[in-house]
């Protein structure tokens, strides 16, 4: 039975080598991360075939009639559905392989991280949704330990901070407070008051780590160090963050398995959810006579908008920035339009000017960061600009369960950028001092946004990082290198 | 039929790659090691188009190697890429052209999916070809006749894309997209025909010059039975597709059409090294996005990882690539993995490969930099490749255009002059005719740029006392057989003027294409229209014009005959009109006026003054037999002495008509003519075009120039029976050898100049 | 403070004598205040003769405020305020009582394990750096100029971290930092680690801020707000920051956050110095210094201020990076 030790692409190989049809859906789907479909010119929801994009020249010519069916070709690329399709592969991968111990997982997990990020996947959800299984494993695997509640642990939970949204924290989104405690304050402790675990002697270590995880969790403590089991792994012979495992990661669990591919299916069921939950706030946003700004295209926009007017019966206009060079804006124009919303199409260039009409901006999210900044298509930091100019609320829709990203932003302006082929610009130059770019990304830092509306409610940008330490462990990799 | 279409569409699609491009452009670097295999931005060409094949979801691929053909095998075995594709090597060094290859291919019967792609190896594309095969799909269930679809995109003529003396003109019908014509111009042919027959058949024709051949095709399993059926078929561009379009027979038409590609899709090929740096920088500024240097193709991502950072500059991540901190990187460079820079540099838009050191206040510029090179201090390298394991000492400067082969030594403090091109591989010309490619467009026709010039030069005096590596120069053609049959392939151009775009030059980085260009369009149009020739229709009449259109390879003898009969009008002889006009002409009247007269024909007919002037001279042989009558023209002595006189009468009209000594030749070849005219055979048979010749030069009507021209011309097999008759004649031969001593030195070192400017 | 009497005079004095040859023994000389006063106070628990934790406890309290005395009316943390040393000491009492609660009330085992634990607090504030280094210097980036305020061990780990472990190339602006002019000691390291430095007065925060693409200081004290105290200057380096819209960081160790609520400069504790020099440079020949005897001048030499969270963009913490309104939860945790 082969077993996996380091989280690098060529042992995962090995250990997929007996799959081979694992193995070829891998290939496949880092194929498609490369070159493929899902190598999105724009943002989420826009057709990723560069010829189909609206915005070649082509479209300006057509009618809204063709416009359609492309984006219908388009949706199949959308990054909820990349986000699926990679979740399906992963389910796949660790259902059917002969892990024993949630450590083994974690690796291969790992392993998987980083394949997807070597294979030039730009776009965050899937790294987001790896460390998202990675904190499940951990939780099946801390739950196992049977934790008491003592009232050390109550103290933590009466700590939880309210989410301003009167609906509170829907429970689907957040996991268990003993989890919420243990990934976010093992760290502290463990830093705060010994020198790191790594640099300790290993004895001393577990006994101290197993104390200040417990301590931290307000669990009653197991006698002091622990003895490593000798299965096919331990923390000594491994590599990747598994090195940072205490030993009972990797002591066989029966359950376990059973455990964690629950905890898949939940987490996939989220991601089909999401938009749902986000829709029945429509009506508190949302009100009639209201004139929205938004800019280009974005499907949970778009549905969010359709629900306001459709189910809460509301009257707004929608003023649409097309979103240049992609011209998503058009697209959207004739969905929402199709659909009995007023709408009026204005170029990008033009929003600050009709920005004082406006009652409240609506930005489409790439990804949100840690400090509650956001990547948004490129022009969106515009509008969220001018809307502070002129003391409009910008609002951003998005689902957190795989755009919440645990990256600051270190590049600033540079963060998540992508650059697509200038082509799209639709201009050429003879001259070689001429240089074409076609960035696809903005970065929004968190002083222009006034709320995220999201699957867990309305969320400010200065509470981000709180749900970042809910359904991330800090010790994952940030990025997976 | 219907039937095994069906089973036929169960088959999992396959890609045939050609892993050998039949050309010497990419010499010396294609010694020692397959061109397909050379990095491009650090990654093998060869991973480009394989992984673009898996994504387009081809499951089995067929490399066609022949030359290095087991260091192709060894490679394919080796590289650790997706599972996604079956990559197998079919093997055959016997091959010398793309032809063969598909004929072995029909032979193995190893091709069974219909459609399947075929491309070469040097291309790099993000082409989504899924639709172009539904359509293709289509068309061939319709009509089995539609049996390819060819990937074209629609590029600027003067794209530095193209190789330069790529000229393309291809006719759509733009309804079908079907292609009706395949033309790629000649020098002084600035014509390109169309069947009239097509006009019928189907309408709306549009001819465009702005179309490059992406070098992908979708193809029925037919083109390859194809093949075996016309065994005399070498190149797939410029004679399958060129004859098969050309095709007025229904029935026997192989129906080929054309998939354009979108707006933001990108396809090039690697021609030469200055399409391969314009395409590396083309994929530096992310025109072929996602095929970026910070995307590595499957299999890369194990060792290297690239970063983007601002102004087009990827580094390497995962080595430890070292840059002093006052080294400047600037728009557009790469740096490999673990290259060591030393303070001062200046880098800008070059690629860097990996384990490479540079010494301190090394300056860097347009340059492609493989692996393992060493770059001593102060060193200057402009525009050049530096091919893996060479040494550059301190203080050396690489001028544009030079291309290092691997493992040389340039030593301390040299100079390299522009366009050179050094190697030290064993592996010489001679050896390997087998990567030779007669067929593959203009491309090799390098060959013949030194007719006349390139004497060796010893390893010393290029690379220094502590260099190592020798001047590489192009076959020096000779005429022994063998070689005749490509000299006529490479000839079409003739003229040192038509060298500038076949030249090595041409095909190294830093060549002023925008000059040339406008420089070849002069040439085409014959100095004067400056778009790019007329289409003529209904070439097909007369004989010469089929003799074109024919299956034959060797389109050489197109160049004579056409200069005066494939019609500006449709039948109209220009040379004869020329020759009226001259005879209308009286005496008494200045010459400027016929100057004028004839300029002016010309401008309408689109001639060229070599037309002019072959005129002028049938028409002083007329005013010569009038004076002389039947009997006088009996004599040798006196034909020669009234035409003397004749002749000098008319220099000033020659001076007037020719600005450039090449359009001399008009007057040789009237004087060919002339001593072809009926009644002049005993003229012709006592060395009269001989002496003509003599006169001419002693006049200085005629300079040693345009007769080293026209000798180019006819040793290349031009002129057509005629013509090569007269220049087989013993006397003629003397008279050029008495030339060739008289002016010695004054030789071949003269066209270089010509070219360099 | 009833049980302030029992104990006697002679105790604070041993604590006193204790602290100050810590800090003054060159082997610690790169351990943080806080780090020496939880040295001081295991020294205490193994010195004392409690046998309850209530008086346990009551000792360390009386350590404290003895400390803290000290501290306030002598300078001994050099031109420092002493908050460091109140959150140390509050930390490491606040550890041991919770440490009794694990030791399921055992007061004997509790002391043993404290004692043993205590092995490894000396490494405490080099690997806090440490970590803040790592998180830290991923914000620093090729070509950037980065502006700082007089010297701080934990930046200028950070920066080293960034040159030498990443080899980025950037330079750096360093401010005077009047009084004890921490600058030139901080010029003097970051050539040293062939950073280029450029320093500048204190005055030409300004002038220097449109220069800089971000700002890096360290704290002495992170308060519960996310606001921090550091060295005087600190505050308005923050608002220059905010108005030039450059990014302002503070890379601040755990074990520096104290459970302060500070409103307003008056509210942080009081730091007595040395008289300051104040000098007019202008007058020829010897430096005039003023003569403080007179009654209508005063001299307010303040060392320390205090800058509120809203200048503050984010915190390098061994934590990990902290938004300022992280910064609760995370005393929370610590102090829960």
């Amino acid at each position: 039975m082969p077993s996996i030790y380091s989280p690098t692409s060529a042992s995962l190989r090995d250990y997929l080598a007996s799959h081979s049809h694992l193995l070829l859906a891998l290939d496949t789907f880092l194929l498609s991360l490369r070159l493929g479909e899902f190598n999105n010119p724009s943002y989420s929801d826009t057709p990723s075939r560069p010829n189909e994009i609206p915005g070649s020249p082509s479209f300006r010519s057509t009618e809204s009639g063709e416009l359609k069916e492309e984006t219908k070709e388009g949706r199949k690329v959308s990054r909820s559905a990349l986000t699926l399709k990679a979740m399906e592969l992963v389910r796949s991968i660790v259902g059917t392989t002969k892990w024993t111990s949630s450590g083994e997982l974690l690796i291969i997990l790992e392993a998987l991280g980083r394949l997807f990020h070597s294979s030039y996947a730009k776009d965050p959800c899937l790294s987001n949704t790896i460390r998202r299984l990675m904190n499940l494993v951990r939780t099946v695997e801390e739950d196992l330990k049977t934790p008491q509640p003592t009232p050390g642990a109550l103290s933590v939970n009466t700590n939880l901070p309210l989410t301003t949204d009167p609906g509170g924290v829907p429970s689907g989104a957040l996991s268990p407070p003993n989890i919420i405690s243990r990934s976010t304050s093992t760290p502290s402790m463990t830093s705060a008051l010994i020198s790191q675990p790594q640099n300790a002697s290993t004895d001393l270590l577990y006994s101290n780590l197993e104390r200040f995880r417990s301590d931290s969790m307000a669990e009653s403590p197991e006698p002091a160090g622990v003895p490593v089991p000798d299965g096919p792994l331990n923390p000594s012979n491994v590599e990747g963050i598994a090195k940072k495992l205490p030993p009972y990661f990797f002591e066989y669990k029966a359950e376990f398995r059973q455990m964690v591919m629950e905890g898949f299916q939940e987490v996939i069921d989220d991601l089909e959810e999401g938009r749902r939950e986000i829709n029945e706030q429509a009506g508190l946003h949302i009100h009639s006579n209201e004139i929205i700004l938004t800019y280009s295209l974005s499907r949970t926009i778009e549905i969010f908008l359709l629900h306001a007017h459709q189910r809460e019966k509301r009257q707004f206009h929608v003023i649409i920035a097309e979103g240049a060079p992609h011209f998503g804006g058009h697209v959207m124009a004739n969905k929402l339009s199709s659909k009995g919303v007023r709408v009026t199409v204005i170029n990008d260039s033009a929003i600050t000017a009709l920005m004082p009409r406006v009652n409240l901006v609506l930005l489409p999210a790439h990804a949100i960061l840690a400090n509650g900044g956001v990547v948004a298509p490129s022009g969106s930091h515009l509008c969220a600009l001018s809307a502070l100019a002129n003391k409009v609320p910008t609002v951003v829709v998005s689902s957190l369960t795989f755009k919440l990203c645990p990256m600051y932003p270190h590049e600033g302006q540079d963060i998540m950028q992508d650059f697509v082929s200038p082509a799209f610009l639709g201009v050429g130059s003879e001259s070689d001092n001429v240089d074409l770019i076609c960035p696809v990304h903005d970065y929004i830092p968190p002083e222009l946004i006034k709320l995220f509306i999201t699957n867990v409610g309305g969320v400010l940008p200065s509470y981000v990082y709180r749900l970042l330490s809910e359904v991330y462990c800090v010790e994952d990799p940030i990025i997976f290198k | 039929m219907p039937a095994d279409e069906v089973d036929r569409e169960d088959i999992k699609l396959q890609a045939v790659l050609l892993a050998d491009s039949f050309t010497k452009t990419f010499r010396p670097a294609s010694f020692d090691k397959p061109k397909v295999l050379c990095p491009l931005n650090n990654v093998a060409m060869l991973d480009y188009t394989i992984e673009w094949l898996a994504s387009s979801g081809v499951e089995e691929l067929f490399v066609f190697c022949v030359q290095h053909a087991d260091q192709v095998k060894a490679y394919v075995e080796s590289s650790s890429w997706t599972t996604a594709i079956k990559v197998t090597c079919v093997k055959d060094t016997t091959c010398t052209n793309p032809g063969d290859a598909l004929r072995e291919l029909d032979k193995r019967g190893l091709v069974r999916s219909d459609p399947f792609i075929m491309m070469s190896g040097d291309v790099v594309t993000n082409v989504d070809v899924r639709e172009a095969l539904k359509e293709h799909k289509k068309r061939h269930k319709a009509d089995s006749a539609n049996m390819m679809t060819v990937l074209m995109k629609e590029v600027p003529h003067n794209s530095p894309l193209r190789s330069v003396a790529d000229d393309l003109i291809v006719g759509i019908n733009s309804n079908s997209n079907q292609i009706c014509m395949f033309e790629s111009r000649k020098f002084k042919d600035s014509n390109v025909q169309i069947p009239s027959s097509f006009f019928d058949a189907q309408s709306n024709i549009c001819v465009k010059s702005d179309l490059l051949d992406c070098g992908i095709d979708i193809c029925s399993p037919d083109v390859l039975a194809r093949f075996s059926d016309e065994f005399d078929y070498k190149d797939i561009r410029k004679q399958f597709i060129r004859n098969s379009v050309a095709e007025e027979e229904e029935g026997l038409q192989n129906k080929i059409f054309a998939h354009f590609l979108g707006s933001t899709e990108y396809a090039a090929r690697v021609h030469d090294f200055r399409t391969y740096s314009a395409i590396s920088k083309d994929l530096i500024r992310r025109w072929c996005y996602p095929v970026v240097p910070d995307n590595l193709p499957s299999g890369y991502e194990r060792k290297f990882a690239y970063e983007y950072s601002r102004h087009f500059v990827y580094r390497e991540v995962k080595g430890n690539t070292v840059v002093a901190r006052n080294t400047q990187i600037k728009n557009g460079c790469i740096l490999g993995a673990n290259a060591n820079i030393e303070e001062g540099g200046k880098i800008a838009s070059s690629v860097i490969g990996n384990d490479c050191y540079f010494g301190k206040n090394v300056v860097i510029e347009g340059s492609h930099i493989w692996s393992n090179v060493k770059i001593g201090s102060n060193v200057k390298v402009d525009q050049s490749i530096i091919c893996d394991g060479c040494e550059i000492k301190e203080g050396a400067v690489i001028s544009k255009g030079c291309v290092i082969g691997s493992n040389c030594v340039i030593g301390k403090g040299i100079v390299l002059k522009p366009f050179s091109r050094i190697t030290c591989s064993a592996n010489t010309d001679e050896g390997d005719d087998g990567d030779d490619d007669w067929s593959d467009s203009e491309e090799d026709e390098d060959v013949q740029e030194d007719v006349g010039g390139g004497e060796f030069e010893s390893e010393v005096d290029v690379v220094g006392e502590d260099g190592k590596g020798k001047l590489w120069h192009p076959v020096v053609t000779d005429e022994d057989g063998g070689s005749s049959e490509d000299e006529e392939e490479w000839g079409e151009g003739g003229g040192e003027d038509w060298d500038e775009f076949v030249s090595v030059e041409s095909q190294s980085i830093g060549f002023d294409v925008k000059g040339a260009n406008a420089r070849k369009i002069k040439l085409q149009s014959g100095g004067d229209l400056d778009d790019s020739g007329g289409v003529s229709v209904g070439g097909g009449d007369d004989g010469e014009g089929e003799g074109e259109w024919g299956g034959s390879e060797n389109d050489g003898d197109m160049f004579f005959e056409e200069a005066h009969v494939v019609g500006r009008q449709k039948g109209v002889d220009v040379v004869k009109e020329l020759r009226d006009l001259c005879l209308e002409h009286d005496h008494n009247s200045s010459f400027q006026n016929l100057a004028i007269e004839l300029n002016s024909f010309k401008f309408s007919q689109n001639a060229t003054y070599e037309d002019v002037n072959c005129g002028a001279v049938l028409a002083v042989a007329e005013r010569v037999k009038e004076g002389l009558g039947d009997e006088g023209f009996s004599s040798v002595a006196k034909v020669l002495s009234a035409l003397k006189k004749e002749l000098v009468l008319w220099t000033e009209l020659f001076e007037k008509c020719t600005p450039r000594k090449a359009d001399e030749c008009g007057i040789i070849v009237g004087a060919e003519r002339l001593v072809c005219l009926p009644g002049m055979e005993k003229f012709r048979a006592g060395g009269g075009f001989r002496f003509i010749l003599q006169t001419l030069h002693d006049e200085d009507i005629l300079s040693e120039e345009a007769i080293e021209v026209w000798k180019g011309r006819r040793v290349k097999g031009e002129g057509g029976k005629d013509g090569l008759e007269l220049f087989a004649d013993q006397s003629v031969k003397d008279f050029l050898e008495w030339l060739e001593e008289e002016s010695d030195e004054s030789d071949g070192s003269e066209d270089e100049e010509e070219e360099e400017d | 403070m009833s049980s302030l009497t029992e104990l006697s005079s002679p105790f604070i004095e041993i604590v006193l004598k204790d602290l100050l040859s810590f800090m003054s023994s060159p082997s610690h000389s790169d351990v943080a205040l806080p780090v020496a006063a939880m040295k001081v106070m295991l020294n205490v628990i193994k010195r004392s003769k409690a046998i309850t934790m209530t008086g346990l406890l009551q000792e360390l309290e009386t350590a404290k405020e003895g400390m803290l005395g000290l501290a306030a009316s002598k300078d001994i943390c050099g031109f420092r305020s002493h908050i460091p040393l109140q959150s140390g000491c509050e930390l490491f009492m606040r550890y041991v009582t919770r440490s009794f609660y694990e030791m399921s009330s055992d007061f004997e085992l509790c002391i043993k394990e404290v004692l043993l634990r205590g092995e490894t607090f000396a490494g405490m504030s080099l690997t806090a750096r440490q970590s803040i280094a790592e998180h830290g210097c991923e914000f620093i980036r090729e070509g950037q100029v980065i502006l700082t305020h007089g010297y701080s061990r934990v930046v200028a780990s950070l920066l080293k971290m960034a040159a030498e472990k990443q080899k980025k190339n950037f330079s750096v602006i360093v401010l005077e930092g009047r009084p004890e002019g921490g600058g030139a000691r901080a010029a003097a390291v970051y050539s040293e680690a062939n950073i280029p430095v450029t320093v500048v007065l204190d005055s030409a925060m300004g002038y220097a801020m449109e220069k800089a693409d971000l700002v890096i200081v360290g704290a002495e004290g992170v308060v519960e707000n996310g606001g921090v105290v550091n060295k005087i200057g600190t505050y308005a380096l923050g608002i220059t920051a905010k108005a030039l819209n450059t990014p302002f960081y503070v890379a601040a160790e755990s074990y520096k956050f104290a459970r302060l609520y500070p409103l307003n400069q008056a509210d942080l504790p009081r730091v007595e110095t040395g008289e300051l020099r104040f000098a007019d440079t202008t007058l020829p020949g010897k430096l005039e210094e003023i003569d403080v005897k007179k009654d209508l001048i005063t001299v307010d030499n303040c060392v320390i201020d205090y800058t509120p969270a809203n200048y503050i963009t984010l915190l390098f913490t061994d934590l990990g990076v902290l938004t300022p309104s992280a910064i609760s939860d995370e005393l929370i945790r610590l102090y829960a």
